[in-house]
């Protein structure tokens, strides 16, 4: 069956993180808690009489994007409008990017193992602006739409057809993804439609490149958010390429739909061709012309290299690091924590466990916690009190710290002597125990430290509890 | 009414109210609208509460401008918040838009009183003034076309109902109505007045004009209301104040532009008129005869004919009734889309968007990007033509199928002003046009001041 070479193309869309939306002020915000309709105007609503206006922030996330996909910037690019017939397309054509786009000729190294030693580069072919259009929703059996999402900025990023298997697609949506969302370029919301793809998929014999034959005949997915549907898609439509081959049949450019519930390839209808989109310059708006000091917008960062350091500056491994990056807001505040201490990786699990599932609540605060951690090093807290403290910071909104909260309720561990006095104590007054023990009932140890640790109200170690009661019962 | 200088000095001194304006502008409408056709919505209660309330900050001795308390009319294509605005297409019967236009903002601004909507060809495609509602009449021989498509603003001057009116021009649908009336129409630069909120028929020659009785009303309103807009990119900044009282300084011998390629054409009986008025020109010692090129003018109307058609199809085809406009019923999108059409549309506007989608396809995109070249062609012949000349004298009609005159300094992005010069066998008034470079509407106003004094037109009587 391997006789054949797979090839996949993508072209993704990608809703911006802006304020408003591309050619007008309205909020971009399209989001399923928003009621529908209500962030539209003439503009995004295609009333006669309006003109786009173009919201520079846009551009600016887009030149980062530039950055990031090491692109070349087009200094001056141009509007067209993308003419079709859609219900949820407002001014029946779609203001995009089709002659000159503002970026061109770009590459992703995409990390494929985990030791970040074997990459692939990924080349892009453009990526340009455009805006969205209204979403559609059906409802007793009517079509109603939402043009809250009209309007909303997206940028559309094409990679050549490079893509030799569903794991290297998948591979570069993730880094991808994670590059756009850590560099706040797009909240990549994919049950919004926020980050969605475009799959071309082709078949041809091995060795027919070799022998100066094109790519083959290409089907296209449209609109996919999901990486496991991608990548299941991809698979079954390889299959399906494969089947038309050997039946010695031809396959013709389709464009197809990826039914998720009975995990099969569906044929919608024949491919576009470009042609059919009638384009025509959009002179409402005039070129983009950029200016130097714009073109040259740094502070971007690349999730390789970021990956990378986290790496070394805090011995973490590959996934961990990546974790921290998908959650930048506990990335920044590990990095605030960790400053100082010797056991990085102490402070990463805790902070993994106890403060990332809190995202959104009131948590404890940087002071607060390394005041925690620094008594943790000096074996003044355990890791049960520093829970128990945490909790109470949290409740009282870090208006107490970590410092009196311990005071305040002695919830510092005994020191030996203190334990040793309490071991003693405890040892007088359960002599049929102490019997039971030495008596050859070794499992009664563990009641006896019970019994100091509720006398220390949880405040002795268990460890040294432990290792005083052996000394004493020697 | 008369000029909109005289109403306002007439305001001033209070011999007359705002109220008493707008009242006589009712009657009158209500008095030539059966007969003429011009109108489409009316605003004459909300005129009078404002004109009442204008009256009153007047009395307590507030100071106002040229347009404060001064009616107008605006044509149906130019979005007036509130009031339904049609563009004169069947399409947008319902269509009361949430918001006014820049044009229609500026002038609420200064105190103008909005008395109504203007009949109009279909989405400005045409020169006849007919929508999917009425047919505007000539008001001096109601036999004879008053063109357009701008045709009821027009009219609405031409009564005395308002001392002017807002039009839009894309190949000279200011000027052609204007002139049918004996009124002065100006097209201005291209980006010299705000489209924001005027729908489009071909957003790359639309532009926004005057109809008013003489030019120093033009001057009135280039000085108020010309300005860059935020909203419309393609606007500019420019200083227009003083126009109104440097009107006339333009000092020594006008320098006149004829253009060499009309000569063919000058044998027409139709454009006689045109002939003996350029050879009055050479008698008088201080207009000078030059003459210039613009080599294309036969290729202006295959050239305007299928920018509009292309951009025509892409402004039109969006009124499909998803959101604002009636809504045929259909089992799918296509269907209610077509049968909404089909109801909505006129011929004409359906002709523009069937031939627009055909000269959009991959075959025949290379003479859509033909006729641009050629428009950017014309556009520097033209600017050329008026580089050395103060002035073009163009005839508002060539009576030659491949010449459009008017949409010459649509093409070309020029101002144009029209002046009527006569009034023929018909009863119908005849004028001539005068075209400067790109961004001298000042100067192009100061001349057409000496040409009005010059032809000293008297105006015709209406056809009652």
């Amino acid at each position: 069956m391997n006789k054949y070479e797979l090839t996949i193309g993508l072209e993704v869309h990608t809703t911006l993180q802006t304020k408003s939306k591309v050619f007008c002020s309205c909020k971009n915000d399209s989001s399923n808690e928003v009621e529908a309709n209500v962030n539209t105007c003439e503009i995004c609503l295609g009333m006669p009489g309006a003109l786009p206006v173009l919201n520079e922030e846009v551009v600016k996330k887009a030149l980062k994007v530039g950055e990031l996909l090491n692109c070349k910037i087009n200094k001056s690019s141009e509007f067209d409008r993308k003419h079709f017939a859609n219900v949820d397309l407002v001014k029946n054509f779609q203001i995009t990017q089709f002659r000159k786009p503002i970026l061109e000729d770009g590459y992703l190294d995409v990390i494929m193992s985990n030791d970040m030693k074997n990459k692939k580069r990924v080349t892009i072919e453009r990526v340009h602006i455009e805006e969205d259009a209204g979403k559609q929703v059906k409802k007793n059996n009517k079509i109603l739409i939402d043009y809250n999402r009209s309007g909303m900025p997206l940028l559309e990023i094409v990679t050549t057809p490079c893509f030799k298997s569903s794991e290297e697609v998948r591979k570069f949506l993730e880094q991808l993804q994670m590059t756009l969302k850590y560099n706040e370029i797009s909240k990549c919301k994919m049950n919004e439609g926020g980050f969605r793809f475009d799959v071309n998929v082709s078949i041809r014999l091995k060795g027919e490149k070799e022998l100066g034959y094109g790519l083959g005949e290409r089907c296209e997915f449209k609109n996919i958010n999901s990486f496991t549907q991608c990548e299941k898609a991809i698979e079954e439509e390889y299959k399906r390429q494969v089947s038309i081959k050997e039946k010695g049949e031809e396959i013709k450019s389709m464009s197809l739909n990826w039914n998720e519930k009975t995990k099969t390839v569906e044929i919608v209808r024949p491919k576009e061709k470009e042609g059919e989109y009638e384009y025509l310059r959009e002179t409402n708006l005039p070129m983009l012309n950029l200016k130097l000091e714009e073109i040259s917008v740094k502070n971007v960062c690349d999730i390789e290299s970021r990956i990378d350091y986290l790496m070394m500056e805090y011995k973490l491994s590959y996934e961990e690091s990546v974790v921290l990056i998908k959650n930048k807001e506990i990335e920044k505040y590990y990095e605030e924590v960790v400053k100082g201490f010797k056991n990085k990786k102490e402070v990463y699990n805790y902070i993994i466990e106890e403060i990332l599932c809190k995202k959104d609540k009131h948590i404890i605060s940087v002071e607060n916690i390394r005041e925690l951690f620094s008594m943790l090093e000096k074996g003044e807290i355990n890791n049960s009190i520093m829970k128990k403290v945490q909790n109470k910071v949290e409740l009282s909104n870090n208006l107490l710290s970590s410092k009196e909260i311990v005071k305040m309720e002695g919830l510092k561990l005994l020191g030996k002597e203190e334990v040793e006095k309490i071991v003693i104590e405890v040892l007088e007054s359960n002599e049929k125990i102490v019997k039971d023990y030495k008596g050859g009932k070794i499992k009664a140890i563990q009641s006896l430290t019970g019994k100091v640790m509720s006398e220390s109200k949880g405040l002795a170690d268990s460890k040294l509890t432990k290792n005083l009661l052996m000394e004493k019962l020697k | 009414m008369v000029d909109i200088y005289n109403v306002y000095s007439m305001l001033k001194n209070k011999e007359v109210s705002s109220k008493e304006l707008v009242e006589e502008s009712i009657k009158k409408i209500k008095k030539y609208d059966d007969r003429y056709e011009f109108m489409l919505a009316t605003n004459f209660e909300q005129s009078i509460i404002l004109a009442e309330q204008i009256d009153n900050r007047r009395m307590k001795g507030e100071e106002y401008g040229y347009l404060s308390g001064i009616p107008y009319t605006c044509k149906d294509n130019i979005m007036t918040k509130g009031i339904i605005s049609t563009c004169g297409s069947r399409i947008l019967k319902d269509f009361r838009p949430p918001f006014s236009g820049t044009i229609v903002k500026e002038i609420e601004k200064k105190g103008g009183i909005l008395i109504g909507k203007t009949n109009m060809d279909e989405l400005g495609a045409g020169g006849e003034s007919i929508s999917g509602f009425r047919h505007t009449k000539n008001p001096f021989n109601i036999e004879e076309s008053v063109s357009g498509s701008s045709g009821g603003s027009a009219v609405t001057v031409a009564i005395g109902a308002v001392t002017y009116a807002l039009g839009t021009d894309t190949g000279g649908s200011v000027r052609e109505p204007a002139e049918k009336c004996g009124l002065v129409g100006l097209k201005p630069t291209y980006g010299s007045i705000s489209r924001y909120g005027v729908g489009a028929y071909a957003h790359t020659i639309d532009q926004v004009g005057f109809i008013g009785n003489c030019v120093m009303d033009i001057s009135i309103l280039m000085e108020e209301l010309a300005k860059e807009d935020r909203k419309d990119v393609i606007t500019y900044k420019r200083d227009y104040s003083g126009l109104v009282k440097n009107l006339d300084s333009f000092q020594g011998k006008i320098k006149v532009g004829v253009l060499k390629e009309l000569e063919s054409i000058l044998n027409k009986k139709e454009l006689k008129f045109y002939v003996e008025f350029i050879e009055r020109l050479n008698r008088n010692k201080n207009f000078e005869l030059v003459e210039v090129s613009v080599p294309n003018l036969r290729n202006t109307a295959s050239c305007y004919k299928a920018i509009t058609s292309v951009e025509g199809y892409s402004n039109f085809k969006k009124y499909d009734g998803t959101i604002y406009s009636s809504k045929m019923e259909g089992e799918n999108y296509k269907e209610v889309i077509e049968e909404t059409q089909k109801e909505g549309f006129e011929e004409r506007v359906k002709a523009k968007i069937i031939m627009g989608k055909y000269l959009l396809t991959d075959e025949n995109m290379e003479i859509v990007n033909k006729a641009y070249k050629m428009r950017s062609k014309i556009e520097e012949q033209l600017e050329n033509a008026c580089k050395d000349v103060d002035t073009l004298i163009l005839p508002m009609e060539s009576y030659d199928k491949d010449i459009y005159m008017t949409a010459l300094s649509n093409l070309g992005r020029t101002p144009a002003l029209e002046l009527p010069v006569k009034i023929n066998s018909k009863n119908v008034p005849q004028g001539i046009q005068l075209v400067c470079k790109k961004y001298e509407d000042v100067k192009l106003i100061q001349i057409g001041k000496i040409f009005e004094n010059f032809i000293d037109f008297k105006k015709g009587v209406l056809d009652e």
